[in-house]
């Protein structure tokens, strides 16, 4: 298995200077970022947390190593990514871990109402990324979801910016579509 | 969606805060990932895959490390020889615990930490370890034991990996077999930083055993004692009361 990628062997400066610069920063910046796209990437919440365990593991290990040439999203996205995979692999074969079975709602202060609709919105979302092949899903939760802007998505995906634009306007087109469906 | 007309942007916002992780959820993986880095976990191969990167999770995870490998080992044979279960199943409890290391049938008793040095709570990551190769403690398990903190690391290493033990033997289906490994982790590390996690699999093993008191809900016992526990719905699934022949009720035989 090769390495993740954006993780160049030869030891640099470590992150950017604007950026957050020790394991703790990053981990308290980009934490929710993360379990974010390990939901949108498919990993069940079961797994959630031993995959987002994982991710944060390969970035204490590959921290001093990290050049900043990319953002660190786009980092922690390449990570993700591998480690979401792992887990669906790993989720085929065997059973899940005693795990908490709920996920405490980030946000206490909404009534019922509000979290049963936040709840379907996510599982409308979730199914709609569940059902779009790799390429569109990966700019979906970056642009779309992560609202990462368009040149940042090409370069972490490692496509051209005229593809990312074209690809974006079909994903979006195709959720707007979805959407309609959905409407009484 | 409960809305007549759902647009794009709300759905998207409701979505997103739905599938955002609550501080509960960040604090739980910060510190499974501080046992986990405690343990060693987080000094190894670059590779981010399963064949090299070590096993992760509360009770799922723990790198096996040298020498804490070896001195964990041995807590779960005594922990197996206390359950009576040495002599019958030797086969069944090795699957427990590294192969590599639970061949000689030695009693290996792990310098554990005393109970005044577990009460600092889980080390920041700052503190941890950055770059030591697990391939090099691999190599060479004494030194990176000489130079690694024995009291912390080596507690929580005990416990996280008394609690992996004991989910696997919940698992399989053995719940006597699992409060055995927490009952000599009460006894190894009386007071360790997973208070919590011990009592969640304590009281789902209990109650996978059905060894409660009449008339007492294990379940809502936990949730007195942990009000906010993340494991307290997994705890009354493992505690919803069912029917059984001592009841009274009885299901109509089949006929066959």
């Amino acid at each position: 298995m090769k390495s993740v990628p954006l993780n160049p062997d030869e030891p640099s400066d470590g992150l950017r200077a604007d950026g957050p610069q020790t394991f703790d920063e990053i981990y308290g910046r980009y934490f929710p970022f993360v379990w974010r796209c390990l939901r949108g990437l498919g990993v069940a919440l079961g797994a959630l947390d031993d995959a987002a365990q994982d991710v944060f593991l390969v970035v204490h290990r590959q921290l001093g190593r990290f050049r900043g040439e990319s953002s660190a999203q786009t980092w922690l996205y390449g990570i993700a990514r591998h480690v979401a995979s792992n887990h669906q692999r790993r989720a085929r074969r065997k059973q899940a871990p005693l795990e908490p079975t709920v996920s405490e709602p980030a946000h206490p202060g909404p009534g019922p109402l509000e979290r049963a609709a936040d709840a379907e919105a996510a599982a409308f979302v979730e199914g709609f990324l569940a059902g779009l092949d790799a390429k569109k899903r990966d700019l979906f939760i970056l642009a779309v979801l992560e609202e990462m802007t368009v040149p940042e998505v090409a370069a972490a995906l490692s496509i051209p910016l005229n593809t990312a634009y074209t690809r974006l306007r079909s994903v979006r087109a195709d959720f707007a579509r979805t959407l309609d469906r959905m409407k009484p | 969606m409960t809305d007549d007309k759902p647009n794009l942007s709300d759905v998207l916002a409701r979505a997103q805060r739905a599938r955002s992780p609550s501080a509960a959820d960040a604090e739980r993986v910060r510190r499974a990932i501080g046992a986990a880095l405690a343990g060693g976990a987080g000094t190894g191969d670059a590779t981010g895959t399963r064949a090299t990167s070590p096993p992760a999770g509360w009770a799922s995870r723990i790198l096996l490390v040298g020498a804490i490998t070896g001195a964990s080992a041995g807590v779960g044979y005594w922990a197996g020889h206390r359950a009576g279960l040495h002599a019958a199943e030797p086969r069944r409890l090795a699957g427990y615990w590294s192969p590599a290391l639970d061949t000689t049938g030695e009693m290996k008793l792990p310098a554990v930490a005393t109970a005044a040095s577990d009460q600092t709570g889980t080390p920041p990551f700052a503190s941890l370890p950055l770059v030591t190769s697990h391939r090099d403690a691999a190599r060479n398990p004494r030194r990176v034991a000489e130079t690694q903190a024995p009291s912390t690391t080596e507690s929580l290493a005990i416990e996280v990996r008394a609690l992996r033990n004991a989910e696997r033997a919940l698992r399989d289906g053995n719940p006597g077999l699992a409060l055995a490994f927490l009952q000599e982790l009460d006894r190894q590390v009386p007071n360790g930083k997973l208070a919590e996690e011990r009592d969640a699999a304590a009281t789902t093993a209990r109650c996978a055993r059905g060894d409660h008191p009449f008339g007492v809900d294990m379940a809502e016992e936990f949730a007195q004692r942990h009000p906010a526990s993340v494991y307290r719905a997994r705890v009354e699934q493992a505690c919803a009361p069912t029917d059984s022949p001592a009841t009274g009720d009885s299901l109509p035989r089949r006929s066959e």
